[in-house]
């Protein structure tokens, strides 16, 4: 069993050095004469024991005798152990492929592919409840489709949520920086699969909170391109700008908006009823930072590198 | 013998932490005098000997002649060319088997101990020529027999006797002045492998009337890859050229050639000019020593490892029970525990650094249906000290182990 583990581990360790490929190459002789069952004639295991053995006999006799009496246990426990390490390295890096997490989809533990955790990290919501939020308790079911254009409620994700086809939900916040991290990302999606399309303003501080009416209000008097050129601009300003309401005005009169028509439109009970509405739906999802993505329904936390979104829309 | 002086020689044994170097059958570490004089060539001189007239190439040619002048005193030969360069003792006995006139009948004997370097050039040149390869076995102890071998030159036409002085796997010397009087008598031609003695013991070429007498440098403190292979002038007559081309010529033409004379005519291509420079310097070396003063110490060494591994449990000690027929060498074994384990464990555990194996020697365990020995073989510069760090080593192996 000597000869497993050692093939196991120093071909690993052979990538990186050819010392250790030679070893590699002796152990793998060795495992083929065991498995042609003839008996293992290279002297490997001998080897690789009288090391391990000579070392542990500079520091304790007794240890050194314990680990040359149980040396085949411990092979095998050690390869056992290399075995799963090995499935679990290699689960983990199919995952960070698919999901941008070692540890799968909106798993946000640590990822020795991705150290800094980029690929999983959200701005967290942070804003008093008195601010704009009557009542964000959750749980509280509200209607749902608000601004998704196909029959799509994020109440109770996702057990009611039916799967959607070519449907990608962007909840975010124009200042955070995940979110505008994720955002050239949509756009790309967008051009090149062209997916029912919603964006969902959910602010995590309150000085951009009043963006939520405003858009709301822009997309109600131009949904399609004027709309998404107005997105692109929030995205490109910097956080201080945004928090300055007269910049934003600027911005819609630019892109051939009626000004005073928002402006009533966002101070209107309607919107707010509107704006709190969205939010409690929103919060109904379990949302706990930005951006947050439904990819065909499915949630995507974090700012993924593009393929996993296209897996998942593809 | 003040080993002390010695070591100090021996860069290897000059560091905080100096190993316990006891695989000197395979190779001697080398002293600063041999790394300076391949240094001294590398540096002043890195050019072409015999051949070139320009001061450096002049200068190599001096510097071997000088070296064939050191390792003709070395083995007292009569003459400076009778000596012939080359890379080690398996090339020498290569040569000589495929240089000697071998026809149909003709036997070459040897022990049952030889190095597969004395054994399988013979075997194939009996393959080649018809001949009879022919052992003559050694007594349980592992002596030579003389009256085996007596048996053996009677038996037939004996054309070679080809022998290892001293044997690597347990030391033991053949009386070598007796075995070549005796072949003579039969008229064989006598070939003795020195590789073993020539480090260890005074060796007299003329009073041995050795036919040929091959050994390697890097068992005397020299470089590796280097060799010296005597033959007395008449021998040397004898033989057919091996490796021929550049340097074994005084003149081609398109279709004939005219060969220098020995020992140019076996010393094909440019040499190993540092490694030969290196050994004459490793021969006056050992020579400093005292070959004598060597074995001395060596016999003491020897006595000194036995008495202690006999009071180990489970060992067996090959060759004789009396150290002073083993030269420097002890080889023994543990039927529990795996050779190679002994052998890496003592490394990693303790530095001591021995053989494991069968020592280039596969017949003779193949016969005796031994796995393997482990073998301390001790030179000029081993001391008491290093076999009980040895011994203390030896036997937390075996406790660890058994």
């Amino acid at each position: 069993m000597a000869c497993f583990i050692a093939f196991a581990v120093l071909a690993v360790m052979g990538i990186f050095s050819s010392t250790h490929r030679a070893l590699a190459r002796e152990a793998f002789g060795c495992i083929t004469r065991r498995v042609t069952l003839r008996p293992c004639d290279t002297g490997f295991k001998e080897k690789i024991q009288g090391h391990m053995v000579g070392w542990l006999l500079r520091r304790s006799t007794r240890v050194a005798r314990f680990i040359n009496r149980y040396f085949e246990v411990l092979a095998w426990i050690f390869f056992i152990i290399t075995i799963w390490s090995l499935v679990i390295s290699v689960e983990g890096a199919y995952n960070f492929y698919r999901y941008g997490s070692c540890n799968g989809l909106n798993d946000s533990s640590f990822c020795v592919l991705d150290p800094t955790g980029s690929n999983s990290g959200v701005s967290a919501i942070d804003v008093p409840d008195d601010v704009f939020l009557p009542s964000c308790s959750g749980g509280e079911e509200v209607e749902g489709g608000l601004l998704s254009k196909v029959p799509l409620t994020l109440n109770r994700y996702p057990q009611m949520n039916i799967r959607t086809d070519n449907e990608l939900v962007f909840v975010g916040c124009f200042e955070c920086a995940y979110t505008r991290k994720t955002y050239p990302t949509v756009s790309r999606l967008l051009a090149t699969y062209e997916p029912a399309f919603t964006f969902i303003h959910h602010p995590t501080k309150p000085t951009t909170a009043y963006l939520t009416g405003i858009v709301q209000c822009a997309y109600e008097a131009s949904p399609e391109q004027e709309w998404l050129q107005l997105i692109d601009r929030l995205f490109m300003s910097t956080p201080d700008d945004l928090a300055d309401e007269d910049y934003v005005y600027d911005i819609l009169l630019d892109e051939g908006y009626e000004v005073s028509d928002i402006r009533d439109c966002a101070a209107s009970e309607r919107m707010e009823q509107f704006v709190a509405k969205q939010r409690q739906e929103v919060i109904n999802t379990g949302i706990y930072g930005t951006p947050l993505l439904f990819v065909n329904s499915t949630p995507v936390v974090g700012p993924k590198p593009y393929r996993v979104y296209r897996f998942m829309l593809r | 013998m003040d080993t002390d002086r010695w070591r100090q020689d021996f860069p290897l044994l000059q560091t905080a932490k100096p190993l316990i170097y006891f695989d000197n059958a395979c190779a001697t570490l080398k002293p600063e005098s041999v790394l300076q004089a391949m240094d001294t060539y590398n540096r002043e001189f890195p050019t072409c000997g015999g051949r070139s007239v320009n001061r450096l190439g002049s200068r190599v040619t001096k510097a071997v002649q000088a070296a064939r002048k050191v390792a003709a005193r070395f083995v007292n030969a009569a003459h400076e060319d009778e000596i012939v360069f080359l890379r080690n003792t398996t090339e020498g006995i290569n040569l000589l088997a495929h240089s000697l006139s071998l026809s149909e009948g003709d036997i070459i004997l040897t022990t049952d101990k030889e190095h597969n370097s004395n054994l399988v050039p013979w075997q194939l040149a009996a393959k080649r020529t018809n001949a009879k390869h022919q052992v003559v076995r050694t007594q349980d102890d592992g002596t030579f027999s003389i009256d085996v071998y007596r048996a053996a030159l009677a038996s037939g036409s004996v054309k070679v006797v080809a022998m290892g002085m001293t044997s690597n796997l347990d030391g033991v010397s053949i009386p070598a002045q007796e075995v070549v009087s005796l072949a003579h008598e039969y008229g064989a031609v006598v070939v003795l492998d020195a590789a073993q003695a020539a480090p260890h013991q005074l060796l007299d070429v003329q009073k041995l009337e050795a036919d040929f007498v091959v050994f390697s440098g890097h068992k005397l403190c020299g470089p590796s890859g280097t060799g010296v292979l005597y033959g007395t002038r008449a021998a040397w007559t004898t033989l057919q050229p091996f490796l021929v081309g550049g340097s074994t010529v005084s003149s081609t033409t398109y279709t004939e050639y005219e060969l220098l004379q020995v020992p140019e005519r076996f010393e094909a291509g440019l040499q190993d000019y540092a490694g030969i420079i290196g050994l004459a310097a490793a021969m006056e070396y050992v020579d400093l020593v005292g070959r004598d003063e060597i074995a001395r110490h060596e016999h003491k060494l020897n006595a000194y490892a036995t008495a202690q591994l006999e009071q180990l449990s489970g060992v067996t000690i090959l060759g004789p029970t009396d150290p002073a027929e083993r030269g420097g060498i002890v080889s023994f074994y543990i039927p529990t525990i795996d050779m190679h384990q002994i052998a890496i464990t003592l490394d990693t555990a303790s530095s001591v650094l021995v053989r494991s194996g069968q020592h280039c020697v596969h017949s003779w365990f193949h016969d005796r249906d031994i796995v393997g020995s482990v073998r301390l073989s001790f030179y000029l510069y081993n001391t008491t000290d290093e076999i009980d760090v040895c011994m203390a080593g030896l036997e937390k192996v075996i406790a660890v182990y058994s």
